[in-house]
């Protein structure tokens, strides 16, 4: 921690902080997260498929309702409302398909969906076959009523034909038995017309009350009429009578058809309400079970939601509790530590600044040397420049000299190449001389055997001639001036080969001492081509030479202009050895001012000690710095003087323990 | 003694007489040239084993088989160095033909009777017989060779002998 610097101290406090808020911030919003995305799908999901549930279980109790209702009034207006709510219930189901294709979570829904469907089809068969009988039931009440009003017409007509014959009777007076017949004839068509009545009661007491028990007990009077109009037919004679009691009969015959299928249908509407509720029903169960599944999911979510709150909520406390803990911990030894080395930079800068002051009149001093120096130096300069001017001068002379020495010796090696290609053919030449000379030798000896074996011939002859006596006489005075011819060209080839051989020797001397002067010659090239190499050497030195002289010279103009760019840069490091101390003043105040920061209480002991330390400094200055020394002065600076920068910030020491 | 004057006279009897003289280690001698059949180049030399050291071998001339004889070994000195001026003479000794090697060979010269003086005589064991006399030409001395001497009784001619299986001792005339 000690070792760290400030910047990484405090980003390290920092970072610290950052990381637990960050951490914070990430479980909450993990936490928040979690909750949201339960949320949303209560939102988009679960709370939607309530809805949509309850919806089409609102529109399924409404058509059952609106059914039932048209089952037992069987008026149009139900039937309608119906199928206004079955419209209901398909929209509700198209938005509950739509949901489910859109929700992810919804398992059961699309099941149930499905079952809906089904079910709402068989409903809607079952709908229309309810329609059907209705329209069935009406048709059969008309005939009803119709073979009713036949029956009861008939009856009545009878009754009055009978009533008339009566009365007619009465005035005929007739005897007892024919009025007791007409009388019995009346009474059985009174019962019939009776029977007719009741059960007509019977039927719309039976639709009135809805009881179809009514209509089955009103059924039982067909057989008693049938078997009245069977007695009162044994007793009727007249024609018309007759067609009036068949009328009857095919009235009550109808009538009870009508009734039968009546009773049929309405038998039938009564199952068809009990499926269509049970259907119903079915859908209505499939819906609850989707609102169950839809509440239990909203339940856990809900559940879930509330513990993530919770926990990012404990989380958020704990962690701002902590965060709190250590940034209180981190302020207070960021803050010590700080302090402690700014303190100590302070103290330095302190001492730092007495030096600056101090040294600056020393700079004072010197850089008025530098410039007396430099200016002697300058002149001393100038001299040395013209010195090298002459040698300069003198060694271009020289290098121009060995130049030329240089391409003399070059010709001088040229010649005596040349007299050393003269030599070689020379050398050739004699050594042609010396073989011609041989060959010369050859053909003497040649010649020399030719004179000795003509003389060995000449002898012979003269053996010969001798031999022949005096007959050979002139044979051998021939023979004699052969050899004598032999003889003398003996001799003359034996001088040549004398004079051939001193050609030959002088030729061998001759090729000697050319072998001599060649080698002469090589040992002058040889030398030539040394001393063409060191006059080259004395050369580039001398070029060498002149350069660096050059280089000198400009190096010495150089010089002098440093120097007196010295002379200059003295006089202005004078001045600002004055506006150094200036600035180690305003850098003291400055530190009191960052002492003041740090320490706080510290301010008014720290300036004092500088002043006096720096005021003692530019005594030592000479003539240039003396306004500084006065400005300098012009401190107090004998209140601080023997204080020391741990006295003046006495809190230091601890710190730097405790950290 | 008689043979010897006998030969004198012989010499007396002409005005002159020719002789071919050759040179043998500086000096220079004569054989009569009626003795003379040819002078030679020198030519291819077959030696004999058993010879003594100066008689060199045969010559084939013309296919005559000669036998050659070193007068200058025969004569006690080193063997004949050969030169080109080396040469043969072939002489006719009796029936016999016999080549001896001289180094050079001079000329024809006819010299006076008068001029031929008789061997000189140093007294004691020295044998001058070999010599048929003194011939004087010009200044010089020619030792004129009695070549019966030289070459029969030195044993020269008695070669055939020694081909017939004759061993021949050394002769310790000269020496």
């Amino acid at each position: 921690m000690q070792n760290l610097t400030l910047g990484r101290k405090i980003s390290l406090g920092f970072g610290l902080l950052i990381l637990i808020t960050a951490v914070l911030g990430i479980i909450s919003s993990v936490q928040m997260n979690s909750a949201k995305d339960g949320s949303e799908l209560l939102a988009h999901e679960y709370v939607p498929e309530m809805a949509v549930a309850a919806k089409v279980r609102g529109a399924s109790n409404r058509v059952m309702y609106q059914m039932r209702g048209y089952g037992f009034t069987e008026e149009e207006r139900f039937y309608e409302a119906a199928q206004k709510e079955l419209a209901a219930l398909e929209e509700g189901l198209a938005e509950s398909r739509a949901l489910a294709e859109k929700a992810e979570n919804l398992v059961k829904l699309p099941g149930q969906l499905k079952k809906i469907a089904e079910h709402r089809d068989e409903y809607n068969e079952l709908v229309d076959e309810t329609k059907a009988a209705i329209a069935r039931m009406e048709e059969a009440r008309g005939g009803l009523d119709a073979n009713a009003t036949q029956y009861m017409n008939q009856s009545n007509a009878y009754l009055s034909n009978q009533n008339a014959a009566f009365q007619k009777d009465l005035a005929d007076g007739k005897n007892q038995a024919e009025l007791t017949e007409r009388m019995a004839k009346v009474t059985l068509i009174n019962d019939i017309i009776d029977l007719g009545n009741d059960t007509r009661v019977k039927a719309f007491k039976s639709q009135a009350l809805r009881d179809p028990a009514i209509m089955v007990e009103a059924q039982q009077n067909f057989p008693l009429i049938a078997a009245k109009l069977v007695e009162v037919r044994q007793i009727t004679r007249l024609p018309r009578d007759l067609e009036e009691l068949d009328g009857i009969k095919v009235g009550a015959d109808g009538y009870s058809m009508a009734m039968e299928k009546f009773l049929r249908n309405w038998k039938e509407l009564q199952d068809l309400g009990r499926q269509r509720d049970e259907v119903g029903g079915e859908v209505i169960a499939a819906c609850r079970v989707l609102q169950e599944a839809a509440e239990e999911a909203t339940t856990e979510i809900s559940t879930d939601a509330a513990a993530n709150l919770a926990v990012a909520s404990t989380g958020t406390l704990v962690g701002l509790a902590v965060a709190l803990v250590v940034g209180v911990l981190l302020a207070f030894f960021m803050v010590r530590s700080i302090t402690g080395p700014i303190n100590r930079v302070i103290t330095g800068m302190k001492a730092g600044a007495e030096q600056v002051a101090s040294a600056s009149g020393q700079v004072s001093a010197s850089s008025q040397q530098l410039a007396e120096g430099s200016s002697e130096q300058a002149s001393s300069l100038e001299q040395t420049a013209a010195s090298l001017e002459m040698m300069a001068s003198g060694a271009k002379q020289s290098a121009d000299n060995t130049r030329l020495a240089n391409s003399r010796t070059q010709e001088v090696r040229q010649s005596v190449e040349r007299g050393q290609s003269a030599m070689e053919g020379l050398n050739a030449a004699m050594e042609k001389i010396k073989d011609s000379s041989d060959e010369t030798a050859k053909i003497i000896k040649t010649i020399d055997e030719i004179a000795f074996q003509t003389n060995l011939l000449a002898l012979n002859a003269a053996v010969e001639a001798a031999r022949a006596g005096d007959a050979g006489k002139g044979f051998a005075v021939v023979a004699e001036e052969v050899r004598n011819l032999a003889q003398r060209s003996a001799e003359a080839a034996k001088g040549t080969a004398d004079l051939i051989a001193g050609s030959v020797q002088n030729s061998d001397l001759g090729v000697q001492a050319t072998a001599e002067v060649s080698e002469t010659l090589e040992d002058v090239v040889k030398g030539v081509l040394e001393v063409s190499g060191l006059i080259q050497d004395v050369s580039s030195t001398a070029e060498e030479q002149a350069r660096s002289v050059g280089e000198v010279n400009t190096a010495v103009s150089q010089m002098d202009e440093v120097t007196q760019a010295n002379a200059a840069g003295a006089e202005e490091s004078a001045s600002a050895s004055e506006e150094l101390s200036a600035q180690a003043r305003e850098m003291e105040i400055l530190v009191e001012d960052l002492s003041a920061l740090v320490g706080g209480g510290s301010r008014s002991a720290a300036p004092m000690g500088n002043h006096a330390s720096v005021a003692a400094a530019p005594g030592k200055g000479q003539s240039k710095s003396k306004p500084k020394a006065v400005a300098f002065g012009s401190g107090n600076p004998a209140q601080a003087r023997n204080r020391k920068p741990d006295e003046v910030i006495p809190l230091e020491d601890d710190m730097y323990v405790e950290l | 003694m008689s043979e010897h004057t006998q030969k004198e006279q012989r010499i007396d009897s002409p005005a002159s007489e020719k002789f071919l003289t050759f040179n043998l280690d500086g000096t220079q001698f004569g054989i009569e040239i009626l003795r003379v059949v040819e002078i030679l180049k020198m030519l291819e030399i077959t030696s004999v084993p058993m010879w003594p050291q100066w008689a060199k071998g045969t010559i084939n001339l013309r296919g005559r088989v000669i036998p050659v004889v070193d007068l200058r070994q025969k004569f006690g000195l080193t063997a004949t160095e050969e030169t080109e001026q080396t040469c043969t003479i072939v002489l006719e000794m009796e029936s016999d033909q016999i080549g001896i090697v001289v180094e050079a060979v001079n000329e024809v010269r006819e010299i006076a009777s008068h001029d031929i003086s008789l061997p000189p005589n140093i007294g004691g064991t020295v044998d001058s017989a070999f010599i048929k006399g003194m011939g004087k030409a010009e200044g010089s001395t020619i030792i004129l060779l009695n070549l019966e001497k030289v070459l029969v009784e030195m044993g020269v001619l008695g070669l055939e002998p020694v081909l017939n299986g004759d061993p021949i001792v050394e002769e310790p005339v000269l020496v």
